[in-house]
């Protein structure tokens, strides 16, 4: 297989955007990694466009807009992972030596509240709304390890904290432990300030082999690891992880070992914080800390802008915002800028490695349906 | 004996696939589950296919309380047709699975890991034709 390095980014300042399809403005995200890459745009030789809520072909309806078109374009939908994998889909083109150059894209628009189900995941008929799912993850971990409500309340305040800083961000503004603490709660555990909000949004990268990255456009960001899986059936009662849990952890483990890595190699992430237990579980699944320590990793500002780890510098999915389709490709746009010290306010001072990690699709019996791991240097 | 599952069978909306439940002349509600004959994992719902080995060869077996509340969510926000707040948890039979579902009936005081759960059967959410859907449901055994 070939080396493959991330050569272009480009994203749009997400947002509501109510009077606009995503026509009108993903494709300003793929023009800006487009100029940022260098690249003739006659030389991408494919395209992958993740979106769960785009409908048939958005990605030729997007790149018409451009003039853009004849090329493959392959259009992908894995729920919160889609933007992942549309990254692994592309990937593999390239690394399989079929494409030189490939544009990744992921973009969606939301609807305003809860995410609705599927008519087959049962178990959301009975109640168990998306919140209710990562407030029973929560649930689960105060009592077994004594996560508290107040770190719970901390990732938010980290990641308002870090959002701020973020001039593409959602919501650029700070919260209290106070603020997030007494929101109204939605699953307890969980309260607003605890939930993504309902946000917009499209982000784009260009990848390229060694031989095009030594070419053109910015400092070339290796990918060293690119890992899809899906959940498996899993029995807590007979003492066996949770299948949420077990699919990050098969996840992690493969991006390690694919790139010839472990978790302390790594200077900055971005973790799947739709909810904020997510990002503690984040912490544990991916050997950032032992099994039950990640409320502690937050209360210790290991993962503060700062510490010496930090997780998720973009504002995460809580402040940047959490539009399906392109949170996958938007965390990469973020940890690529990083690793070419690009972030302004927010840099990570002198980070060599970044992982990137998402999970999604509520599937009872197997958990989640997908997670992807990335793992990128230079 | 009379089931609500074959009402909703009756029905020509698509329904969730939560699983079927029996309740017997004395009012004790069983699931409907499957047991491998090649590896005995228990699986509610059916799978006629082994959640845990891939054998084929499964059967039904009825799955009866009591369950010990394992996790548990007060939820404030839902979709239309549900009463608020709505308490769902996951009930584990014996070592052997755990099943979610509502938990009715029960105050906040007493909810605690480790609650002794009885099924039952009532009405979950009333759908955008004003039909009561019912399903199994918990409820703190009565001593
Ligand atoms: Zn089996």
């Amino acid at each position: 297989m070939r080396e493959v390095f991330v050569i272009g980014s480009g994203m749009i300042p997400f947002g509501r955007f109510p009077q606009l399809m995503l026509e009108d403005f993903a494709g300003k995200a793929v023009s800006e990694a487009l100029s940022d890459s260098g690249v003739d745009r006659k030389q991408i030789g494919m395209a992958v466009f993740s979106t769960s809520n785009g409908g048939r072909v958005a990605g030729q309806r997007v790149l018409r807009e451009l003039s853009l078109t004849g090329m493959p374009i392959v259009n992908v939908e894995n729920a919160c992972a889609g933007g992942g994998t549309s990254l692994h889909v592309g990937w593999m083109a390239v690394a399989s030596g079929l494409h030189d150059v490939v544009l990744v894209v992921g973009m969606e628009k939301m609807e305003k509240g809860l995410i609705p189900p599927n008519p087959g995941e049962y178990e959301s008929f009975l109640g168990k709304t998306l919140p209710a799912k990562y407030a029973l993850r929560a649930s689960k971990h105060m009592q077994r390890y004594g996560l508290t409500k107040e770190q719970l309340a901390m990732v938010s305040v980290k990641n308002h904290r870090a959002g701020a800083l973020n001039p593409n961000a959602h919501y650029q503004e700070e919260v209290t432990l106070e603020q997030v603490l007494l929101s109204r709660p939605v699953a307890e555990p969980l309260t607003l300030l605890q939930c993504c909000p309902t946000t917009d949004g499209a982000a784009a990268l260009i990848i390229a082999s060694a031989e095009v990255a030594r070419r053109v456009g910015q400092k070339p960001v290796r990918i060293a690891a690119s890992v899809l899986k899906s959940g498996i059936y899993r029995n807590p009662a007979k003492g066996q992880s949770a299948s949420d849990d077990d699919l990050a952890e098969r996840a992690g483990l493969a991006a390690y070992e694919m790139a010839g890595m472990q978790p302390s190699d790594v200077n900055v992430a971005e973790v799947h914080d739709a909810f904020t237990i997510g990002e503690i579980l984040a912490y544990e699944n991916l050997g950032f800390c032992p099994r039950g320590e990640g409320g502690r990793l937050v209360e210790e500002g290991v993962t503060s802008l700062g510490g010496r780890l930090p997780v998720n510098p973009s504002g995460g999915r809580l402040s940047l915002g959490h539009p399906l389709g392109a949170t996958g490709v938007a965390q990469v746009v973020e940890l690529s800028r990083q690793l070419q010290a690009r972030s302004g306010a927010r840099q990570v001072g002198g980070a060599k490695t970044a992982l990137a990690h998402v999970q999604g699709g509520s599937t009872p019996g197997i958990g989640t349906g997908a997670a992807t791991v990335h793992i990128l240097t230079v | 004996m009379t089931t609500k599952t074959e009402k909703v069978e009756a029905s020509t909306k698509i329904r969730p696939r939560i699983g079927r439940w029996e309740v017997d002349d004395h009012n004790e509600v069983a699931l409907l589950g499957t047991r491998c004959a090649a590896c005995g994992e228990v699986a509610f719902p059916e799978h006629q296919i082994c959640v845990n080995c891939g054998s084929e060869s499964t059967e039904v077996v009825r799955i009866k309380g009591p369950a010990t509340l394992r996790n548990y969510t007060i939820v404030h926000q839902l979709p239309p047709g549900y009463e608020r707040p709505w308490v769902v948890g996951y009930g584990e039979f014996d070592g052997q699975l755990s099943v979610l579902a509502p938990i009715v009936a029960a105050s906040r005081d007493e909810l605690h890991e480790g609650l002794s759960l009885s099924l039952c059967v009532g009405v979950t959410k009333v759908d955008d034709d004003g039909e009561e859907m019912y399903s199994y449901q918990f409820t703190p055994t009565k001593a």
